[in-house]
């Protein structure tokens, strides 16, 4: 009953059952729910202002590493490496010239040094020497022309409007007078000379005075006269024969000036003025017609010119006195002393020295010696007998050797020789004589053939020695042998040196040493003191150091041997092929002081025995170092890996077209032989040559003196082949170096050293995109889980609002892969985004699997992107950015059964 | 979800089974407890009653079956179905979309005629309701998103017990008025309130914006409070483990004290005619809430960044994605705090009036008029402690007659309109000798369906389709 009860009460509360709501219906309820039915979006993801370094860090793979920022802003890829060459540097065979073998020389040498006096002579010589005496030049100026003119007019009676002929009586007289200018300016003199006192002209340039008159030429029937024409000088001057003359026009008179002494002598600062005057009386007498003459006017003109030419001057001289400091040397052969070095001659007769003095002196002028009188100083080599054989007589100070005279200047001294002194350490006979002193000239005057005469006038001196034979001979001194030999010495052998050699500038030795010495057999004995020897030793001056000193004192057997020498390089060696020889000198003494001794008993024949050696311990030459010119050629291939270079950029679908891509190589070393040639790149790719490869010419290797000191060279390569060979990076790029010495350049080598040669290669790609620029760039993201639990229900879709600066599309290609990486067919149509360059856009994308798609089977989404030139010629500048705002959203909602079942 | 479109349908078909209500039943003769409706109300007999006295439950919701699954060519399907458009699913919510559930239970009631024509009344209860708040927005935004924000904030879940001690006097003023009132002890026994203060969603391409804070208050000392540590944030281990509360209910004991007042008053111009006008439980309790907890957390996904200083690595993707469901689940832990302590809550008040009219030709039948609007007021306290407040109303009117042919016989029904539609209402109370029953019920007027239960097979459970409200009140007493 309860049971229909309470429908029947529900249904007082209530109008209708609706029985699609029953229990049975409720419990069978579908709970396939949608979500957000609708659709959804969530967001994904914001991006920041995303720079084209900072997604290239973002994308990893080093690729930001090689992004590079220039100064205005501008980007590029910079990819820089080196790698190290040194090991080619081994082909060139630099250990040859690690030493050289060793240099030694050996020579005897035979000394005469017996004395005999009647195998001694002086040969006799002349000797002159001059001294420029220094006497004051005179030049006077050019005078300039002394000229004058004047015009006078005589008026006739006008007789044109005359109506005939009429006749007319003429007489008139008329004196005019005018004046020429005659000055002489101050004229620059020496301070030796005081004044001009009187010029003589040359008598060959006259003065003229004319005077004449047109009109005369077409009047007839009157006469006109000069009836006096006098030039009157100032009384300085004198002129030969008259100044007065007369005579019909036109009247022309010449005057002959000789000379002029005016009051006051024209000096520096004193010239001279005055004037000539020219005074003429005419007189015109006659009858004049009125045909007869042509005017009524008669112009006279008179003019005085002359042109002064010198001919000769007196000029007054103030005292002179000239310092005179003149020496000549002299030396005589000796003959007959054999090698022995010094020794006392007493010649035979009395054998005068001639010394000459030439005086430069004029009727006007005489020479005297000066306060300090004039000497004569003898060298010490000549011993003077006595001062009275001196002519003519002259004061002799024998402490000095000097002769001195006063007042009169001679003109030929004689001294007489008592001992010629010999001494072979300074030469041969001979010395230095010197004439000492001043001489005076007094106050006069001098003419111009004075002063021409002493122009350039020279104090002459002539020294004249005769032969002299020895009377006798005396060692009063050291027993000293002179040495001076000269040997030719052999330093290298074309064998000795390598083949590749052109030129040895320089050879620095490392430990090497010279070590000469001096065996000397046939001395006499001069007892205890023994001998002391002095000698230098030069070598060739390819030879540093070149003089070697050996001095000291000769052992009882005769024998010197000097400390040994460094010797620290070789220079300057010309190779043809043949020996390289120098020449050695060895030259000194060798001395035993004042040994008591007859030298009439002395043996003749003295032996020395020269030796030298150039060698470190080992016999060899050890270099240090060694410079010149050499020929050698080289081939050596190096090949430089990218490995640091992402695969992103070398992938085969990236094409890096870029208009301006440049390589620059730098290399390093410090090789000292100068190389030239040139560097073929090769691209590589997968083990094979890809693509042409670049011939880089006219590359020269660094080098450098000091193996110390790293040496660069650099060279930037661009253009369109280089541009070609990086349109698609290779693998690695292999360097094919071509090389050979250059000839022309001096290489230096230290073969201790260790010589390294590297290459530094910086590869700049600025971002300046060509059209088919792209880089593709794949990986894949491992969230599938997720996705396919929600694409098993429903489709999802990938919202960008891009904001794009960067003038680089992006083409994105999503791909759904299993787990084997196998492409997964799961909607109808390709998913891919295509974002535009350098604009604002807005992309969707919408995954909608198909009907038994292998959603459960996604194992992760492949993404791949694609950077493309969005035009030519863009830019990629460090401002450009990015923006994203991504939102996935489920256009349908989110399906899914509550009850676990759909 | 079926057990709970099931569970649904049987709460509903009980509560329509036992339905009645103070509106309906104040008609009926024989009624000695018409002073709950207006405390000016007199019964003509003293009566006392005991347990089975007077029992009250009460059930509303906004929304019922046909609000949550839809019939369709293929069968019901639910409202998130594709099948059914938003339109449909959603043009049948509200914005705040409630359900409600009290019952009052009296353990002892004694009504007393004095001698000087006033009547006393005393009543022992237990009284308790429960209410969930259920938005819009939260539909809204799982079936179609189509909006930009969701606010959630109207949400709220909530139940309190309490026992009643209840004084009340009526008597005549003169011929025409009647007074009364009642004053009450409350007693509470136990308190739970779920506030959501503030919750949000916010959608836009670009963001998503959770916005949450919640807290749990309870007043109730048999409740042991058991913790766990968080899952989403390291060194926090105050999280409340509700799956491992227990109730031990030996230590029952007042978490709130309080007192309410009823006022009546009745008029009867004429003859016959009689005004009822009440204001009932006008009071509240002040609440010990000993337990607080609370969730806190605001999620605003803006997807990944992407950012030049990234960490290169690509499972770092979906970090920030899975950080914000991180926090979306960690708005499910409750995390221990202070109790409130003290608060003070009223308790819903009731504004009753009522018409009736006794036919002048026929005293035993009655024509009447119910209106009553039933206040609550929810209590909110923020983190700070300051009160919230919200007000929910509901309102219903009817009209309806009554009947009494013989002196141990009513019966009444109504009919009228009230917050959750049509409502219908009928009672009846039979008197043999001292011994009264009465029973009615105020209910659902709309389609309804039926089923059978396993345990039952064959009974068939009628229970609403759309949104219902139903009261219903039934008791014995002994009047003498």
């Amino acid at each position: 009953m309860l049971q229909n009860c309470l429908p029947a009460l529900c249904a007082l509360c209530s109008c209708q059952v609706d029985d699609r709501y029953n229990l049975e219906n409720i419990q069978n309820t579908d709970l396939t729910v949608t979500l957000f039915q609708k659709g959804i979006e969530l967001p994904v993801g914001s991006t920041d202002c995303l720079t084209l370094g900072q997604l290239a860090a973002m994308a990893g793979n080093d690729l930001s590493d090689l992004l590079q920022e220039s100064e205005d802003g501008r980007l590029g890829f910079e990819y820089a490496d080196s790698a190290d060459m040194s090991g080619e540097l081994k082909k060139l065979g630099l250990d040859k010239f690690s030493s050289f073998g060793g240099v030694s020389f050996q020579k005897d040498f035979t000394y005469d040094i017996g004395l005999d006096a009647s195998r001694l002579k002086v040969a006799g010589s002349t000797r002159n020497a001059s001294l420029d005496l220094e006497f004051p030049d005179v030049s006077l100026p050019k005078p300039a022309e002394v000229t004058g003119r004047n015009e006078y007019t005589i008026t006739l009676p006008d007789l044109s409007r005359m109506p005939a002929t009429v006749y007319i009586p003429l007489e008139t007289s008329e004196t005019y007078t005018y004046t020429c200018d005659c000055a002489i300016d101050p004229i620059k003199l020496p301070q030796e000379i005081s004044g001009v006192s009187s010029i003589a002209f040359d008598s060959a340039y006259k003065a003229t005075v004319t005077l004449d008159c047109e009109e005369l030429s077409g009047l007839t029937g009157i006469d006109v006269k000069v009836d006096s024409l006098v030039v009157e000088f100032p009384g300085e001057f004198v002129i030969e024969g008259s100044a007065v003359m007369e005579g019909s026009l036109p009247l022309k008179g010449e005057i002959i000036i000789r000379k002029m002494a005016p009051q006051s002598p024209i000096s520096s600062t004193q010239g001279y003025e005055g004037e000539m005057k020219v005074r003429a009386k005419i007189s015109a007498k006659g009858i004049i017609t009125k045909d007869s003459y042509t005017s009524n006017e008669l112009h006279l003109v008179s003019e005085f010119r002359w042109q002064p030419v010198i001919s000769d001057y007196e000029v007054n001289v103030n005292r002179v006195e000239q310092a005179v400091a003149a020496s000549q040397s002299f030396s005589a052969d000796v003959s007959g002393l054999g090698d022995l070095g010094s020794c006392t001659i007493i010649p035979s007769g009395k054998p005068s020295i001639s010394i000459g003095i030439t005086k430069p002196e004029t009727e006007n002028l005489k020479l005297r010696t000066g306060n300090d009188g004039l000497s004569i100083v003898l060298p010490s080599c000549m011993q003077v007998t006595a001062a009275t054989d001196i002519y003519p007589p002259a004061y002799f100070d024998g402490k000095t050797n000097t002769i001195r005279y006063d007042g009169e200047v001679p003109d030929k001294v004689s001294i007489p020789l008592n001992e010629l002194v010999i001494d072979t350490e300074k030469g041969s006979f001979g010395g230095e004589i010197a004439v000492l002193g001043s001489v005076v000239s007094e106050a006069t005057t001098l003419d111009k053939k004075d002063v021409d005469a002493l122009r350039n006038a020279k104090i002459g001196i002539a020294v004249s020695v005769p032969d002299i034979a020895a009377e006798d001979v005396k060692l009063e001194g050291d027993l000293s042998i002179k040495v001076d030999e000269k040997e030719t010495m052999t330093i290298f052998r074309p064998s000795d040196l390598p083949a590749e050699l052109l030129e040895l500038s320089e050879v620095s030795l490392k430990d090497t040493y010279l070590n000469l010495g001096v065996q000397v057999s046939g001395l006499p004995d001069v007892g205890s003191k023994g001998y002391e020897i002095d000698l230098v030793a030069t070598l060739p001056d390819c030879i540093s150091p070149s003089t070697i000193s050996l001095k000291g004192k000769l052992d009882r057997n005769g024998k010197f041997s000097a400390e040994p020498v460094k010797v620290s390089s070789i220079k300057d060696i010309k190779l043809d092929g043949s020996d390289i020889t120098g020449q050695i000198q060895v030259a000194g003494t060798i001395t035993a002081s004042t040994p008591d001794i007859d030298v009439n008993t002395i043996s003749k024949s003295v032996k020395a025995v020269v030796k030298a050696n150039i060698a470190d311990s080992k016999g060899r030459i050890s270099i240090d170092a060694i410079s010149g010119r050499c020929n050698y050629g080289m081939e050596t291939t190096k090949s430089i890996s990218l490995d640091g270079i992402p695969d992103i950029l070398k992938d085969e679908s990236t094409c890096l077209d870029l208009q301006n891509p440049q390589l620059n190589l730098s290399f390093t070393g410090n090789l000292g032989v100068p190389v030239d040639g040139e560097i073929e790149l090769i691209p590589w790719k997968d083990g094979a040559v890809a693509g042409n490869s670049l011939r880089i010419e006219n590359i020269s290797l660094p080098y450098t003196s000091d193996a110390g000191k790293n040496a660069r060279t650099e060279y930037k390569v661009e253009g369109e082949k280089l541009a070609a060979v990086l349109r698609h990076l290779p693998d690695s790029i292999q360097f094919v170096v071509t090389a050979h010495t250059n000839t022309e350049k001096a290489f230096t080598l230290q073969p201790d050293a260790d010589y390294r040669l590297s290459v530094d290669y910086d590869l700049v790609l600025p971002m300046e995109l060509g059209e088919d620029f792209s880089i593709s760039y794949g990986t894949t993201m491992d969230f599938s889980r997720d996705i396919s639990q929600v694409m098993n229900q429903s489709a999802i879709g990938l919202r960008c609002a891009v904001n794009n600066t960067i003038p680089l599309g992006l083409d994105l290609e999503l791909e759904f892969l299993d787990a084997d990486g196998n492409v997964l067919r799961i909607s109808e149509e390709e998913i891919h985004l295509d974002i535009p360059g350098k604009a604002e856009s807005e992309e969707k994308v919408v995954v909608k699997p198909v009907q038994g798609a292998a959603v459960d089977a996604i194992a992760s989404i492949g993404l791949k992107f694609v950077l493309k030139s969005a035009a030519a010629g863009g830019v990629l500048s460090a401002d450009d950015y990015v923006q994203a705002d991504i939102s996935a959203f489920l256009p349908e909602g989110f399906t899914f059964n509550l009850g676990g079942q759909k | 979800m079926k057990r709970i479109l099931l569970a649904v349908a049987v709460l509903f078909a009980a509560v329509s089974m036992m339905a009645q209500s103070p509106q309906t039943s104040y008609l009926l003769e024989n009624n000695a407890y018409g002073y709950r409706f207006n405390p000016a109300f007199i019964p003509q007999k003293s009566f006392v009653g005991l347990l089975l006295s007077n029992l009250t439950p009460e059930v509303a919701s906004d929304i019922g079956l046909s609000n949550l699954v839809f019939p369709t060519e293929d069968g019901l399907v639910t409202g998130l179905n594709s099948a059914v458009s938003s339109e449909d699913f959603l043009g049948g919510l509200k914005e705040v979309n409630s359900m409600y559930g009290s019952i009052s239970e009296n353990l002892f009631a004694l009504g007393l005629k004095g001698k000087k024509g006033g009547y006393f009344t005393l009543e022992m209860n237990l009284r308790g309701e429960a209410v969930a708040d259920l938005p819009y927005e939260g539909f809204a935004f799982l079936k179609d998103a189509g909006a930009d924000s969701f606010d959630l904030s109207s949400a709220s879940l909530g139940g309190s017990a309490w026992g009643e001690v209840a004084f009340g006097y009526s008597r005549k003023l003169g011929e025409k008025v009647s007074f009364g009132f009642r004053i009450k002890g409350l007693v509470g026994l136990a308190k739970l309130d779920l506030d959501v203060q503030e919750a949000s969603i916010s959608l836009s391409s670009g963001e998503i914006r959770v916005n949450a804070d919640a807290a749990m208050n309870a007043a109730c000392t048999f409740m042991d409070v058991a913790t766990k540590s968080s899952e989403y944030e390291a060194g926090v281990d105050n999280v409340m483990d509700f799956p491992n509360f227990t109730y031990p209910i030996r230590n029952l004991r007042p978490t709130g004290y309080g007192g309410a007042i009823d006022l009546g008053l009745m008029w009867e111009p004429v003859d016959g005619l009689e005004l009822n006008l009440a204001l009932n439980d006008l009071g509240g309790l002040a609440w010990n809430y000993g337990v607080r907890g609370r969730t806190n957390g605001e999620i605003n996904y803006k997807g990944e960044r992407i950012s030049a200083d990234s960490e290169d690595d690509k499972t770092q993707f979906g970090k920030e994605f899975h950080a914000a469901i991180e926090t979306l689940e960690s708005l499910a832990e409750f995390r221990v705090e202070d109790g409130l302590g003290w608060k003070f809550q009223a308790i819903p008040f009731t504004v009753n009036a009522a018409l009736r009219y006794r036919m002048p030709f026929y005293k035993r039948l009655s024509i009447g008029a119910t209106g009553s609007y039933k206040h609550e007021m929810t209590i909110r306290y923020r983190e700070d402690g300051m009160k919230l407040g919200a007000m929910h109303g509901r309102y219903d009117a009817r009209g309806g007659f009554a009947i009494s042919p013989a002196d141990w016989f009513s019966f009444t029904a109504n009919a009228g309109w009230s917050s959750f539609g049509p409502v219908c209402g009928a009672g009846l109370s039979i008197s043999g000798g001292p011994l009264t029953f009465f029973a009615s019920v105020d209910g659902y007027i709309g389609k309804i369906a039926t089923g059978s239960l396993s345990f039952a097979p064959k009974m068939r459970i009628p229970y609403p389709v759309n949104s219902f409200a139903y009261t219903t009140s039934f008791g014995f007493d002994f009047q003498f």
